[in-house]
């Protein structure tokens, strides 16, 4: 019953999703525009398939109905509520499920959120993507992914649950679901640009309207990365976060390309110029959603993450290549409506160290798709099986990331169009000596080695432009001087910096060790004293876990273990412990499971430093992006301030009647908008060298 | 549909969308007069006026239209900098030296890219080399895990050990000004490892050995002192009492 109910959701959804489709370009090529109004139905019923289908197959999944082919793959009597909640998405035909229930989600969220646009050109063409998009994913279902295809099972038949690397920590819950609405999210945007493109309204208007949806799926796929990396650290035992493999990196790519987005956009919303690049950016943005997805889910990598394998890479290779064929045919037709008004007037400003940035985020993607695809490349070529290690990544990764620590710095306090030295010196005072105070101290605690020292000045370079700006908005907007993109975006940034600083401390000064103890034997590594007290076990009917209780410094106990579960041959996986700390972490892993007939035990004990500030980084990330989608200040037009904003920054704008409020609001127009609230560095409202916190 | 004047001199292409659209309506508008017209509809007074008009409308709008595109033409394209090409193709070369430097052979194992074995796993590895009397590779993976990791306590010390082991096989063909600068680059490895961690027992037990096998008592004994002050694990004890015996140490 469960697989004919499901099957009718999903038939339901692909029927809605074409049937909606088909009718929006009707419309659209036909000029009846009236039509446009019934795609809001077809779209509720999409979400009504999408949240009927994910339903189902929850349903199944606690019904342990084996009869589901892949229940039988994934579910099992034993496994706990949560991790049975979460094993829909544990592989392939679960995961494109909860794939289609947040794209329906998005779809739905667009049409509510337009609608009083019934009629509007733009609009029509971009719910018009999303139901291709929709159709794409529930045709999946339907064809070389369907979840509810129904299998024989002998009775009494107990399956063997989800992977037992997905059912070892709560995050694994929570990971997967980020990442799809950070990855899906960008569906949104690329959507809008697609129909800017074919409706011709190539200007500003469509980044306006998806400006909150872009920075909502940036701030998702954020966390679902961090969380990813912090699930790695958790649960696999190897004592690191990010492994440069394959599907991490496919996760990387669209964050970097859509990073890259969210700075350059700034730049077409107050000069005008790259709009090819923009379009550029998030269709590709989009595009390496789809290629991430066929590297996961195609069976072409081996990785803890990936999963399937069969007809579904063709698929979605195909439709990789189709976004990315009509993404540049598009663009080319519409070449020359896309030729930017402006140009870049200096090397120091505000835009052209967004152009820095973007160089920098784009090379970055470049190192990592080439890393990364090229074993694939070289494979299909000639049957050449190569690895590459990580140290291509890493030798390319950090110099450009310590560049771009120092665009972080610089670009806040940069004015449009120019800047001149005397405002530079003013606006870096404080920065600066934040970035020496930074690297003395960082020698003082005994830091050493170029890398890591250069990475802490140039954090505390970032962190002080970022605070500053903070202080600048806050004293002049009191709370609501954390709101509002610009602002969030500094907080954002402070959270960035937190990342590289724990990233470049925790790689530099990390120890690894391996030591044999006895029962009530001690070892003193990196200061610290690890005593092992006993052995144990305990066991139920999904796993046995043997575990070694270790004390530390004489006072905390930890218990780093090894667990066999009975689905996996008995075959035992890491389960370590971890003391976090503010200074470090203390990860403590089993080399092997103790054996009853010894009494000793291999126990790895990994120091490294300030690991904590990468996850209190990642958080912070998330909260500047709350922030960001809040509208920050807005004038009124009768309020005094805002003449001198006017006046004080016109060359800064574009022409008045392009929407340059930080916020989606249509009234928020004009140049008194575009002040204080959406200026990094408060320069519409601070005249040029009068910085109020470099003076004191 | 009406569109406001394209403002000032600044090409906008939401403008120019809008103003095709507008002139869609209008060409069409003109359609449907003369069908209202041929359906008797429609005054052939009536009809001229409004053809006037509209024909009016869409001159003025075929004009505006001209005007923006003319703005977009205006613009001289920009060429690429030679710089800027020099530059791209001396990142994309230097990432392809990486990639190359960085590539190797994958096994059944192996991943695409990356890889989640830790350090400690790949100096395990590196000691299943030598173990397998494979001294030359385990060196090199050695080299390879300091080339990553050069303060790794543990490659330091189990290269510099391993490099003390070949001067047996030196000594044996006769080499004996080899095996002594075998032995020097050995205990240089092995200071580095004591110099990063000075409570690393391996390292400490290695040292004793290579100064008791150079006959410098007084070194051996108090390598073997530091080495019983960490409190080793009792293996430890056992393979260096027979160095302090033969030293005399106290």
């Amino acid at each position: 019953m469960n697989a004919l109910i499901g099957l009718g959701f999903v038939t339901l959804g692909l029927a809605a999703s074409v049937l909606g489709a088909a009718g929006g370009v009707f419309a659209l090529v036909t000029d009846r525009l009236y039509l446009l109004k019934t795609i809001r139905s077809w779209a509720m019923l999409v979400l009504v398939a999408a949240v009927g289908a994910f339903t189902v197959m929850e349903i199944a999944l606690f019904q342990r109905d084996y009869s589901l082919a892949y229940v039988s793959k994934v579910g099992s009597d034993e496994t706990p509520p949560l991790f049975n909640f979460a094993a829909l998405w544990s592989s392939l035909e679960g995961s494109i499920l909860l794939w289609a229930l947040v794209l329906a989600g998005y779809l739905a969220a667009m049409v509510i959120k337009f609608r009083s646009r019934r009629d509007d050109r733009l609009l029509g063409w971009a719910l018009v993507v999303m139901l291709v998009v929709c159709a794409f994913f529930f045709a999946l279902m339907v064809g070389p992914a369907n979840p509810f295809l129904t299998v024989e099972v002998p009775p009494g038949f107990n399956g063997p649950g989800p992977n037992v690397l997905l059912q070892n920590h709560i995050l694994m819950a929570f990971h997967p679901p980020m990442l799809y609405l950070g990855y899906v999210g960008f569906t949104v945007p690329f959507a809008f640009a697609i129909a800017a493109l074919i409706t011709g309204r190539v200007g500003e208007g469509w980044l306006l309207e998806t400006r909150r949806w872009t920075v909502a799926a940036w701030g998702f796929l954020t966390a679902g990365i961090v969380l990813g990396a912090w699930w790695s650290y958790e649960v696999l035992g190897w004592g690191g976060y990010w492994a440069w493999d394959p599907v991490e990196n496919a996760s990387l790519l669209p964050w970097l390309t859509g990073t890259a987005y969210l700075h350059s956009v700034m730049v077409q919303e107050r000069r005008g110029m790259l709009r090819v690049w923009n379009l550029s950016l998030l269709c590709a943005t989009f595009s390496l959603t789809i290629l991430g997805t066929f590297l996961t889910r195609s069976g072409v990598v081996e990785s803890v993450h990936a999963f399937s394998d069969g007809p579904i890479g063709a698929w979605l290779l195909g439709f990789f290549g189709l976004a990315a064929a009509t993404s540049i045919g598009l663009i080319g037709w519409r070449g020359d409506r896309l030729r930017s008004p402006g140009a870049i007037d200096a090397p120091l400003s505000r835009e052209a160290s967004f152009l820095a940035n973007n160089l920098l985020f784009g090379a970055l993607a470049f190192v990592v798709l080439l890393g990364t695809v090229f074993p694939l490349v070289a494979e299909a070529w000639d049957g050449t099986r190569l690895t590459i290690g990580r140290p291509y990544f890493d030798s390319l990764g950090r110099p450009i990331g310590l560049a771009m620590l120092f665009l972080m710095a610089t670009a806040p306090v940069l004015p449009w169009r120019k800047a001149s030295t005397e405002v530079l010196s003013v606006r870096l005072f404080w920065p600066a000596m934040a970035a020496v105070a930074s690297m003395a101290l960082a020698l003082v605690l005994g830091g050493r080695g170029v890398y890591p020292i250069v990475t802490f000045g140039l954090g505390g370079f970032a962190a002080g432009a970022a605070i500053r700006q903070v202080v600048l908005a806050t004293r002049r907007q009191g709370w609501r001087g954390f709101l509002g993109r610009t602002n969030g975006g500094m907080i954002v940034h402070i959270g960035v910096v937190l990342l590289a600083v724990g990233l470049a401390a925790s790689e530099s000064y990390k120890s690894d060790r391996t030591v044999q103890l006895a029962v009530g034997e001690s070892a003193t590594i990196e200061g610290h004293e690890f005593t092992y007290l006993e052995a144990g076990a305990d066991m139920n009917d999904r796993r046995l876990r043997v575990f070694a209780l270790i004390e530390i410094d004489g006072a905390d106990v930890y218990a780093p273990a090894t667990t066999s579960f009975r689905q996996n041959g008995a075959r035992p996986v890491p389960t370590p412990s971890v003391r976090s700390g503010f200074t470090e972490d203390v990860y403590l892993v089993l080399d092997e499971v103790p054996d009853p007939a010894d009494d000793s035990i291999r126990l790895r004990v990994i120091i490294r430093p300030m690991v904590a500030w990468m996850w209190a980084g990642g958080a912070l990330m998330a909260v500047g992006t709350v922030l960001a989608l809040f509208p920050g200040r807005r004038r009124r037009g009768t309020e005094p301030v805002s003449a001198p904003v006017a006046v004080g920054a016109p060359a800064a704008g574009p022409p008045s009647g392009r929407n340059g409020s930080n916020g989606d609001d249509p009234a928020a127009t004009g140049p008194t908008d575009r002040g204080a609230a959406d200026s990094p560095s408060g320069d519409a409202a601070v005249p040029a060298g009068k910085d109020p916190v470099a003076n004191g | 549909m009406t569109v406001g004047r394209a403002r000032g001199s600044t090409y906008d292409p939401d403008a120019v969308a809008a103003l095709e659209d507008e002139l869609q309506v209008q060409l069409r508008s003109l359609d449907d007069l003369e069908a209202e017209l041929e359906a008797g509809d429609l005054e052939p007074d009536d009809y001229e006026t409004l053809r006037d008009q509209y024909t009016v409308r869409v001159a003025d709008t075929m004009r505006r239209l001209n005007q923006q595109q003319g703005l977009a033409v205006a613009r001289p394209r920009r060429r690429l900098n030679p710089l800027t090409i020099v530059a791209v193709l001396v990142f994309a070369a230097g990432a392809g030296w990486l990639l190359a430097r960085s590539s190797g052979e994958r096994g059944v194992n192996d991943i695409l890219t990356g890889n989640i074995s830790s350090t400690r796993q790949r100096v395990f590895d590196c000691q299943e080399l030598a173990a397998d009397q494979q001294i030359v590779e385990s060196l090199q993976c050695f080299d390879a895990v300091l080339l990553e990791d050069p303060d790794n306590v543990e490659a330091l010390a189990y290269r510099g050990w391993y490099v003390v082991l070949t001067t047996s096989s030196a000594e044996a063909v006769g080499e004996e000004e080899q095996a002594a600068e075998l032995l020097d680059v050995g205990l240089t490895y092995l200071d580095r490892a004591v110099e990063v961690d000075p409570a690393y027992a391996d390292a400490r037990a290695f040292r004793a050995a290579v100064f008791d096998r150079n006959g410098d008592s007084a070194a051996a004994c108090d390598e073997v002192a530091a080495l019983l002050a960490l409190d080793p694990p009792p293996f430890f004890v056992e393979q260096t009492a027979g160095i302090a015996a033969r030293n005399g140490c106290g």
